[in-house]
């Protein structure tokens, strides 16, 4: 609605200051209309987010329909893992995953992925790389935006579905554990991972000062369970400020710490020896 | 005659400095409004209204509302059940039908749970409102009057209250984070409260706009109450021009300005001394972090600040007198006390650079983390005062800063077009920085500030805590036990010139342009890349080479000359390394001065027999310079309206160019002068010194 601005007080900061001298030395002068120059555009955005469907998909949410030039895509790279289960990673076009304003309106090109194993909804992932526990045979990935409506084209949800169990040399089970080991040679005990975590467990990796996935926000229900699967590259403690719960860290060596969130609030997890900010949970 | 224009010449260029310094001085923020002027101050803050709404406003869809209440405690989940029956047969589906309902004063609103997208309001203005005649404002939208607000009111926002009083509005969820009013970067306000004296926000969230989410405009009486606010290409709160208002428990997060903006509070205090009969804002409780500054206050009069939280922005609060158009200005009477300001180092600049903040509001990532700096400011900062008056920071926690902990500079007013002489020089006076805990956390760990003062050295009576650590300058004037007491006051027109060098190349930032300004540190600059390490090494390059010079010429021979000569390129080399970012606040800048100063003072002594005038002007030279190393490293000597450092650079000018008029001519015959009685062999030069030297 807004026509670009004239152009206004272009002037280079050192005539203006000379002219303002001038102003001054004759001691009469205008008022200057502004001295802060323009800063960012302020466009205001038409809000565009898709056109709402009457039509679901199978988990009960409206879908949200882009054209296919605007729509984001998504692929699915799932790897064994040395443990057990899948390592999976998403590629992403025209999508960023935004953990933060889960919850807001939809703006074409955000969101959340949900993932369903086996056809039934397990997590949510806010980033590119999470892992599937065994005993899943496919995984759906799915993109919803942050008003949890399913991102579509021409009807159809954008998703993209791997399968797991019969993927040419994968194993379907931990005991299987695959020879063609993936890059992180862990001499870890052979733990035997809870096939039915309580709650949603989150893989976080820290290389150095690098924490993967990226530190954002965990939104978790009060009474949720959650289980963090932190591996560091160095001997630390990880710590759950709040819950004041504490994991030691051997290197390469995944440590768990499943907590019922009890308490409502932000609550950072940080390492204690490298002081990073794994990941911050929000309870509410 | 020619000493009043060279006068005038000189005092230009000051100014000029001064002023294109100041432009766009360290912190400001700025908004572009109609005119408005402040509130007469009759009204009161608000108290919160617990009786039953009188309208309510919900969503429709059930499973979606019990989804979103299933966690609430029994007592809350049955609340809500029942108004969102009760809403659901006469209630509003947004909250504009709402606050269209309103038809008399002190009315309560009701926001259940959900998602507020404000549909009907949304689209781009159409017809009549798609043309209206107003002015267009440098940031690019119109600047429209109160009547085109009223008539137009989702031309910029996507909630008007407009003329509304005692309006409540309030969530009813558990937390403010169940009731979202998402903009979604279509409007410049989310919420706007114009005229709305007495309006009281609570307990939700607002987010998203490209300007600001929450927009109080002359208001006599608000409270925002557990409010949260984010990604705004501006500000997370702005109340302007408003009285009697409160901030409490609310945060801010992720804008390209402030989280909070109380501009041009009302200015009840003018004239007053520390003394005042109350302040026009408070706000208690809040945290404002990820943001360019946590707090902005541009004409920020009578705000008392207590209790908050402002970490992990660029910079923590920022008070300014930088631009026009603010009613109350300059600034003055805000009270800060028992603030946690910390760990502000954040640099956003890299978004600026990288293109990121070209791109329009809803693609540059703000919910990723990403923030837009609207303007030039030195990040890793704690309180920034550009121009400002009768403020009062005590009792604070200020700690982990990488730059500095309190940043204090003048503001002339012709920065914000007020012309008149008498006001030239009426920022920055009377700051108190006392009993702060400087470098130490509130469990009284050690969280040191890499300096915890920096000051360009003008305005009277301001006064920093006796247990300052690390400073620019070193010696700062202390602050009595009781407010108004300073020991060593002092009443400076001007900053240090190398100082106002520094703002002068940072301030030509533009956020538009891509323009951030290379000799800066406030971007990154470093070793010598920075302005200050530039000036200082050409300085003492053309003072090494002219000393040398003389020396060659006229001294040579002497052995105490030469030792002068080697104390001087010794200072000179200290200058340099003293203009680093790292010894900037040590006691090195200082030292280098008294070795320069020690050796121009030797040298003009030793210069007597020969060249009197001249002589006489290098002791003169030497003793200011020395003279300077006591003002910044043992005392700021009180009562001189210029540092020495002026003085020094004005008689600096002068002697390079006599220095190498004297290295440069024969010595005239002195037969009892011990110069140089060898080296004149030629007598044609002699007797005519001025030809040799043209």
């Amino acid at each position: 609605m807004n026509r670009p601005a004239p152009r206004r007080r272009t002037a280079p900061l050192t005539a203006a200051a000379l002219a303002a001298v001038l102003l001054l030395a004759a001691g009469c002068g205008d008022r200057p209309t502004t001295h802060h120059k323009p800063g960012t555009g302020h466009e205001q955005g038409t809000g565009s987010g898709g056109t709402l469907l009457a039509a679901r998909d199978d988990s009960g949410h409206r879908l949200r329909d882009l054209p296919a030039a605007d729509a984001p895509t998504v692929r699915a790279e799932a790897r064994p893992d040395t443990e057990g289960g899948w390592n999976v990673h998403l590629a992403v076009e025209r999508f960023r995953f935004t953990p933060e304003s889960t919850g807001g309106g939809a703006l074409a090109g955000r969101g959340h992925a949900r993932l369903l194993v086996d056809g039934r909804e397990t997590a949510r992932a806010y980033g590119p790389w999470f892992h599937v526990p065994p005993g899943a045979r496919t995984l759906t990935v799915r993109l919803y935006a942050d008003d949890h409506t399913a991102w579509s084209v021409a009807g159809a949800p954008v998703e993209t579905t791997v399968p797991l169990a019969s993927a040419s040399s994968a194993p379907s089970t931990p005991a299987s554990a695959s020879p063609s080991a993936p890059p992180s040679p862990s001499s870890a005990p052979a733990r035997t991972p809870d096939p039915t975590p309580t709650g949603r467990t989150l893989d976080i990796r820290v290389t150095g000062s690098t924490v993967t996935p990226a530190p954002s926000r965990v939104e978790l229900k009060k009474g949720e369970r959650i289980t963090l699967r932190v591996t560091s590259d160095r001997p630390d403690t990880v710590h759950v400020h709040g819950y004041d719960r504490e994991a030691t860290l051997t290197p390469g060596t995944p440590a768990a710490l499943t907590l019922t969130a009890d308490r409502t609030g932000l609550f950072e997890v940080e390492t204690h020896e490298s002081g990073l900010v794994l990941t911050q949970l929000v309870v509410r | 005659m020619s000493w009043t224009r060279r006068f005038v010449s000189v005092l230009s260029v000051v100014l000029a400095v001064l002023a294109a310094a100041l432009l766009t001085a360290p912190v400001a923020s700025a908004h572009e409004e109609r005119p408005v002027t402040l509130p007469d101050g009759s009204g009161s803050v608000p108290a919160h209204r617990t009786g039953e709404p009188d309208l309510l406003v919900c969503k429709t869809d059930r499973a979606d509302f019990e989804r979103r209440i299933a966690a609430f405690p029994a007592g809350l989940k049955a609340r809500n059940q029942e108004l969102f029956a009760r809403c659901g047969s006469n209630g509003y589906r947004h909250l504009q039908q709402a606050v269209d309902a309103v038809d008399r004063p002190g009315m309560n609103i009701a926001i259940l749970p959900g998602l507020y997208e404000e549909e009907p309001s949304l689209p781009a203005p159409t017809g009549a409102c798609a043309s209206l005649k107003a002015p267009t404002s440098s940031f690019g939208y119109q600047i429209l009057s109160y009547e085109q607000q009223a008539r137009c009111p989702h031309n910029q926002n996507l909630v008007a209250i407009l003329g509304k009083k005692n309006l409540q509005i309030e969530g009813t969820g558990a937390s403010r984070l169940d009731v979202v009013i998402d903009a979604k970067y279509a409007k410049l306000n989310a919420i706007r409260a114009d005229k709305s004296d007495g309006v009281y926000f609570r307990n939700f969230t607002a987010q998203r706009t490209t300007f600001n989410s929450l927009y109080v405009l002359a208001a006599d009486g608000f409270v925002i109450d557990d409010v949260l606010t984010r990604w705004n290409d501006e500000y997370g709160f702005l109340t302007f021009a408003s009285d009697h208002g409160l901030y409490k428990n609310c945060e801010s997060y992720g804008n390209g300005d402030s989280g909070i903006y109380p501009g041009s509070a009302s200015n009840i205090n003018d004239g007053y001394g520390y003394d005042v009969p109350r302040y026009s804002i408070e706000i208690t409780g809040c945290r404002s972090h990820h943001n360019m500054v946590g707090y902005s206050g541009t004409a920020g009069d009578s705000v008392w600040v207590h209790d908050n939280e402002f970490d992990h922005n660029m910079g923590g609060a920022s008070m300014d007198s930088a631009f026009p158009g603010h009613p109350g200005l300059p600034q003055n009477h805000a009270k800060f006390e028992r603030n946690l300001i910390h760990d502000n180092n954040e640099d956003y600049y890299p978004y600026v650079a990288d293109g990121t903040c070209a791109k329009p509001p809803a693609e540059r990532g703000y919910e990723n983390g990403v923030v837009c700096p609207q303007i030039s400011m030195p990040p890793g900062s704690g309180i920034i005062t550009a121009g400002g008056n009768w403020n009062l920071y005590e009792d604070n926690w200020i700690y982990g800063h990488d730059r500095t902990g309190f940043y204090l500079n003048a503001v002339p007013a012709f920065i914000r077009g007020e012309s008149a002489w008498a006001k030239q020089t009426d920022t920055s006076h009377h700051n108190r920085y006392a009993n702060n805990r400087l470098g130490t956390d509130k469990d009284g760990n050690s969280r040191p500030n890499r300096t915890d003062v920096w000051w360009d050295g003008q305005g009277r009576e301001n006064c920093w805590q006796d247990d300052t650590g690390a400073s620019s300058p070193r010696s700062l004037p202390a602050c009595g036990t009781a407010r108004g007491e300073v020991s060593g006051a002092t009443a400076r027109l001007v900053g240090e010139p190398v100082k106002l060098a520094q703002l002068l190349v940072c301030a030509d930032y533009s956020v538009q342009a891509r323009r951030l300004p290379a000799g800066c540190d406030w971007y990154g600059a470093r070793g010598l890349e920075r302005v200050e390490v530039q000036i200082a090494l050409a300085a003492s390059l053309l003072l090494a080479l002219v000393g040398t010079a003389l020396w060659w010429r006229r001294l040579r021979g002497r052995r105490l000359a030469a030792a002068a000569l080697l104390t001087g390129l010794a200072g000179l080399a200290l200058d340099v390394a003293g203009s680093t970012f790292t010894l900037a606040p040590t006691y090195v800048p200082a030292l280098a001065l008294l070795l320069t100063g020690a050796w121009w003072t030797a040298t003009g002594l030793l210069l007597r027999p020969t060249r009197p005038v001249f002589a006489w002007t290098t002791v003169a030279l030497g003793l200011l310079t020395l003279l300077d190393a006591f003002d910044k490293a043992v005392l700021m000597i009180p009562g001189i309206p210029l540092s020495p450092a002026w003085l020094r650079l004005l008689l600096g000018v002068v002697w390079v160019l006599w220095a190498v008029i004297a290295a440069g001519t024969r010595p005239a015959p002195d037969p009892s002068g011990p110069a140089d009685p060898s080296a004149t062999p030629d007598r044609p030069s002699e007797d005519h010194p001025e030809a040799a030297a043209a």
